[in-house]
């Protein structure tokens, strides 16, 4: 099984490092892939030498590894999730908390929990449960059908107030 | 009519994308954050935090001439910091301004939202429940 976990581009996020850890020390014949992040070093990195990781992939690359992958691990970042969403792709998040260090504030938790009450994905606040949620991952799942077209229908409802309000403007 | 949009890297560029896509308008104009591996927009600010104030009011000229050299009739930000700076140029050349909250903020409205209501046109948030009578809600991404 090939997995993408993303730890965006803000604080570092040793957690996220972790939970790639135990995954591959779990599955040596995995395919693991992680974007770190640029401010990533020493702790904030995998020990175990198997998974692919760099601070950052270029677009490209990242696009290519992302349609590869049948599972993505995110911090709850929203670039990732919109993404996740639009392409149907199953994905887990563990949001950066604040109390941990890992971002400002807890809107990421926020996000975690409005997509997980929303769309019905998971999320995980600690490194165990989410690797518990990795390794159960079955790659013949899919997220639900409608989810493509409840977001196709927000939008073209969105849009139509949008002109409406800078005609307006 | 041209629109410019703002959005720094990340997530908030994903959403200006797609918002850009919902919109009519004969000409859109982007700016992003340099130094991203981006390479899709026109213009490009120092990437700051809106707690980071003189990071961002040195670019302030930077950002009225982007302002006025793409001439816009209305700019819309996803944010983030240097988001509001652009549309604060705006403020201040009298153009039309538009924020749009991050869907990422589902409890409470970004810092930036919150600076955008002292002088946007109108600032709109994502989450129904988080609709005041400055703030509008019209809609959401997801």
């Amino acid at each position: 099984m090939k997995v993408l976990f993303t730890a965006g581009t803000q604080f570092a996020f040793p957690r996220m490092a972790r939970a790639v850890d135990a995954v591959a020390g779990e599955r040596p014949d995995w395919e693991l892939v992680y974007q770190a992040g640029p401010r990533a070093q020493g702790d904030a990195l995998p020990r175990n030498a198997g998974p692919l990781v760099q601070p950052f992939f270029p677009a490209a690359e990242f696009q290519a590894l992302f349609e590869a992958a049948d599972l993505v691990v995110t911090h709850a970042g929203m670039g990732n999730i919109m993404a996740c969403l639009e392409q149907g792709k199953p994905f887990l998040m563990m949001p950066r908390l604040a109390t941990r260090g890992e971002h400002r504030n807890d809107h990421q938790r926020d996000t975690a929990e409005a997509v997980a009450r929303m769309y019905g994905i998971a999320y995980c606040l600690e490194v165990e449960p989410l690797v518990k949620a990795v390794l159960a991952h079955d790659p013949a799942s899919h997220p639900p059908y409608d989810v493509m077209e409840r977001i196709r229908h927000e939008r073209q409802h969105f849009g139509q107030q949008l002109n409406r309000l800078i005609q307006q403007l | 009519m041209r629109i410019l949009y703002v959005a720094s890297f990340g997530g908030h560029w994903v959403q200006l994308q797609r918002l850009a896509e919902l919109v009519e308008t004969d000409e859109a104009v982007f700016v992003s954050t340099s130094g991203s591996h981006n390479d899709a927009a026109s213009h490009y600010l120092d990437d700051f935090s809106v707690r980071e104030l003189w990071t961002g009011l040195r670019q302030l000229p930077r950002a009225l001439r982007i302002v006025r050299h793409s001439d816009p009739y209305l700019i819309v930000s996803t944010g983030a910091a240097p988001g509001l700076l652009v549309l604060f140029a705006g403020f201040v050349l009298r153009r039309k301004t538009l924020w749009v909250d991050s869907i990422a903020n589902s409890r409470r409205l970004s810092l930036s939202g919150r600076v955008a209501k002292l002088f946007a046109n109108q600032v709109l948030t994502q989450w129904p429940e988080l609709e005041t009578r400055r703030v509008r809600y019209l809609g959401r991404l997801l």
